[in-house]
């Protein structure tokens, strides 16, 4: 039980009340005792009030009097005073703003220095440096690339055209031997009916392919 | 037991307790004797949160019961001071809120010679939500000031007085929310910087 108290012990650390802070503390303590003032006066103006007529009443005019400009002095303390708390919450006010005032200037300066430090990492000559290096690196693949696809064209070029005449010379000798028949675009097609259930396929699937060597026997 | 809530059933099972005579008698038992307290502090918080009243002297309304006529004696006051100190439901009113010193044999009678307590109705963390409650609601909650007696002003906090408030501040300085502003005697606080 008694680590309870523990939490009771003032936290020794640096204080962070400034001056400024014990400035607005005053100000507003005195606001408070003006306050404290006003309606202190105000409960006797009340009370004097009441007597002056009691007074009246019992027919002691001159006293009544009296209090009465009793009264009209301390509603002149009253006004006074007033003024002085408006006086007080302008200056508590202005201080205030003050205060709000440096913390904009503050953050608006711990901002610059983050730029400048941001601005410090890269400076333009980094910028250019980068900028060459990316220049050059793509003039390079450009490069490479040219390298490659010209290093790859003569030989392969041939190649190609020879292949391709080889093929188109084998189309021409087939297309010229065996022109288009019937039964060969008919053995090419097959597989793409598919609708027919494959009970009735079957039986009709093993004549066209005996028609087929039937007319590869004949063409060659 | 300290989650008793205030609903109007416990209420009623409170009230119920209280005319029951066993309660004004200490009992010998350990177990039932710290129920017991349970029950005297739930009352007590009870009675006092409807009033705002602080302070629980030992001629406390409360200790009285004339309808059964039971009160508490000088003893049970005491140790029943000793439990409250003991789980922090109250200080003792003298001395600023500072624990006094105990030595081994004392620390089980932390009420003896305790006049009065100041008694926390509600929890202390509580108290330091709303007061920092107040500091939000007045634009104080970012290095705002405000005196002790504008604090004192304020409904939140009716009842209250000087003391409490020194203590209450003073523990909240813990949870580093905010900061005392000490009067020139260096025991007053004069107010308070929110953070």
């Amino acid at each position: 039980m008694g680590g309870l108290f523990s939490k009771k012990k003032p936290v020794q650390v640096e204080s962070r009340v400034t001056e400024q802070d014990r400035a607005i503390l005053e100000l507003k303590k005195m606001r408070d005792q003006l306050q404290q003032y006003q309606k202190n006066v105000i409960r006797n103006l009340e009370k004097e009030r009441e007597l002056a007529r009691k007074l009246l009443v019992e027919g002691r005019k001159d006293r009544a009097k009296l209090l009465l400009k009793k009264k009209r002095f301390q509603e002149s303390l009253l006004e006074k005073s007033e003024k002085q708390l408006d006086n007080i919450q302008e200056m508590c006010s202005s201080l205030e703003f003050a205060k709000i005032e440096t913390e904009v200037l503050d953050s608006l300066k711990s901002g610059n220095e983050a730029l400048k430090k941001i601005h410090g990492m890269m400076t333009i000559e980094d910028i250019e440096k980068i900028l060459d290096e990316t220049q050059e690196g793509i003039e390079k693949q450009r490069e490479i690339d040219g390298l490659l696809s010209n290093n790859l064209s003569p030989e392969d070029l041939e190649e190609v055209e020879t292949e391709l005449e080889k093929i188109m010379a084998e189309e021409n000798v087939v297309q010229k031997e065996s022109p288009l028949s019937p039964a060969d675009s008919e053995v090419v097609n097959l597989p793409e009916v598919p609708d027919t259930p494959i009970s009735e396929l079957e039986p009709e699937t093993e004549r066209p392919s005996k028609r087929a060597e039937k007319v590869l026997v004949e063409a060659s | 037991m300290e989650s008793i809530e205030s609903g109007s059933q416990s209420k009623n099972w409170i009230e119920q307790f209280y005319n029951f005579p066993p309660l004004f008698t200490l009992q010998p038992n350990p177990s039932s004797r710290k129920r017991q307290f349970e029950v005297w502090t739930k009352l007590l918080q009870t009675h006092c949160s409807k009033s705002n009243q602080f302070i629980i002297t030992r001629t406390e309304a409360l200790f009285t019961n004339n309808e059964i006529s039971r009160d508490l004696s000088e003893e049970f006051i005491t140790e029943l001071f000793s439990y409250l100190i003991d789980n922090d439901h109250g200080v003792p009113s003298k001395g600023g809120g500072s624990p006094k010193p105990k030595s081994k044999e004392e620390k089980h009678l932390s009420g003896q010679g305790v006049d009065s307590l100041i008694f926390w109705f509600i929890p202390r963390e509580r108290w330091y939500e709303r007061l920092y409650e107040y500091a939000k609601t007045n634009g104080l909650q970012k290095g705002g000031i405000a005196t002790a007696f504008e604090i004192l002003e304020d409904q939140a906090f009716t009842g209250m007085d000087e003391r409490v408030l020194t203590i209450l501040l003073n523990g909240m300085m813990s949870t580093r929310k905010c900061e005392v502003m000490l009067a020139n005697d260096g025991i007053t606080i004069d107010g308070v910087k929110f953070f």
